[in-house]
């Protein structure tokens, strides 16, 4: 499971407002207390549409935190 | 008959679709913004994102992020005022100020030294901007107008100001509250750096709504300090805005009826309201200037303005006729200083204050047909 962190919920609900609007795979999930980030609300995203997500966030201006990768049984 | 004609106060009615917006809310989403991830509290979030896209939309924002929640106009004036100075600043504002202006700033000159300058408006309302930029010093920090008198309804010329507060390299803060919603704003063309506004006037939503705008670039001190669901585990407040500046439960039922309202306006266009309520408001000021005993403060008839009037009738004491008018005719007006004496010094109502009638694009020509009528018989008592 890939999933984005943000900096703020702000950010988190512009990103799955972005991803939406752009008919991609994108769901606000609790974030995984193992990650540490300053937002509760991670993005799950479908793998293979990740570069795509990350470009479309950048040229939104969506600020991100990080990027991770998790078994699924980490959710 | 029932005519409402106190709309600066808060508007009403609504929106069908506001009463809607907030009864769905209420009913199927209810839950709290920004701190859980589950689908209710997702779409409570996502109420709140809609509410800075939409006013970020409606005042010309270049990013909704700049759009703080606060909870009426008041306060988003106050995190503006002491989130800008500093002991040793100077501040400059106009003499048509409401008190959610005049009263921060006391305070603050008050308790830290802050000093201040009142510019003062002509008896018509009109604010000459050379008279700001002559009172601007080398420590002037903030330049702080408000747009549509909350008194006569008359529109400061934001452009200019400014213009001129750019140039000096001066902040520049709009008190927005009579206007967002009714007369067109751009943040950027008009060189504002600070707007505050409230949700349940002009944007059409309820009370315990308001906000303000902040240039990008301009930091504040947090005026409310608290938990924002996130960087939880730090003891101080996110410097990210907008968290950096709210704290604490939205009013999240609230704001999905400011998005309906917003929505609602965004469709019919602000200049199309604006010019609908100039419509009824100079029906209104040319009625009554024809009443004999009836004395109107602000410009001649003709000039216009924001959807507020302001009237007295000679003899007559105003709360008097404001009770009349309620009782006898089923007109609900406001009476007295309105939070503004020194607009009321200005335009030579002060210290027995007016009653002042408001208008909005609900209001029908028959209304203020009727309006026009009922003041005559009480001024002919």
């Amino acid at each position: 499971m890939t999933v984005i962190t943000f900096p703020s919920t702000y950010m988190a609900l512009s990103a799955e407002k972005v991803v939406k609007s752009a008919g991609l795979e994108g769901k606000l999930i609790p974030v995984p207390r193992k990650i540490s980030t300053s937002c509760g609300m991670a993005l799950r995203l479908a793998e293979h549409q990740l570069d795509q997500v990350l470009a479309l966030l950048d040229e939104a201006g969506v600020e991100i935190e990080g990027v991770y990768e998790l078994a699924d049984k980490e959710r | 008959m029932k005519v409402y004609l106190d709309n600066s106060a808060t508007s009403w009615p609504k929106p069908e679709e506001v009463y809607r917006a907030v009864d769905h809310f209420a009913r199927h989403v209810g839950a709290n913004a920004g701190r859980s991830a589950y689908e209710e509290a997702i779409a409570s979030g996502r109420v709140l994102l809609e509410a800075r896209i939409l006013i970020a939309q409606l005042i010309k924002a270049s990013d909704p992020a700049e759009i703080v929640l606060a909870f009426n106009a008041t306060d988003a004036l106050n995190m503006a005022i002491k989130g800008v100075l500093e002991p040793g600043d100077h501040v400059v504002t106009t003499s048509m100020e409401h008190n959610a202006v005049m009263r921060p700033l006391n305070g603050v000159a008050r308790r830290t030294g802050v000093t201040f300058t009142i510019v003062q408006a002509e008896p018509t309302g009109f604010l000459d901007p050379a008279k700001i930029a002559a009172a601007i010093k080398p420590e002037t920090k903030l330049v702080i107008v408000n747009h549509i008198s909350n008194l006569i309804g008359t529109e400061a010329p934001l452009a200019e100001i400014g213009k001129i507060t750019t140039d000096k390299g001066v902040l520049f803060l709009v008190d927005a509250a009579q206007s967002a919603g009714n007369t067109p704003l751009d943040v950027q063309k008009m060189g504002i750096d600070l707007l505050a506004f409230t949700g349940h006037k002009a944007l059409l939503g309820f009370q315990g709504t308001g906000g303000l705008y902040v240039r990008p670039g301009v930091r504040l001190k947090p005026w409310r300090e608290g938990g924002t669901g996130s960087e939880s585990e730090m003891d101080v407040q996110p410097e990210m805005m907008p968290d950096a500046l709210e704290a604490g439960t939205a009013n999240c039922h609230g704001w999905a009826g400011v998005c309906a309202g917003v929505k609602h306006i965004l469709e019919l266009g602000v200049e199309t309201i604006q010019a609908q309520e100039w419509r009824l408001t100079k029906r209104l000021l040319e009625g009554l200037a024809e009443i004999p005993r009836v004395k109107l403060y602000g410009p001649d008839p003709s000039v216009r303005r924001g959807p507020i009037v302001s009237f007295n009738i000679e003899g007559m004491d105003g709360g008097q006729v404001g009770y009349e008018l309620a009782e006898t005719y089923g007109i609900m007006s406001r009476t007295g200083l309105h939070c503004t004496p020194h607009a009321h010094k200005t335009v030579g109502s002060f210290p027995e204050g007016s009653v002042r009638l408001s208008l909005s694009h609900f209001n029908t020509a028959e209304e203020i047909d009727y309006t026009i009528e009922s003041i005559r018989k009480l001024a002919a008592e």
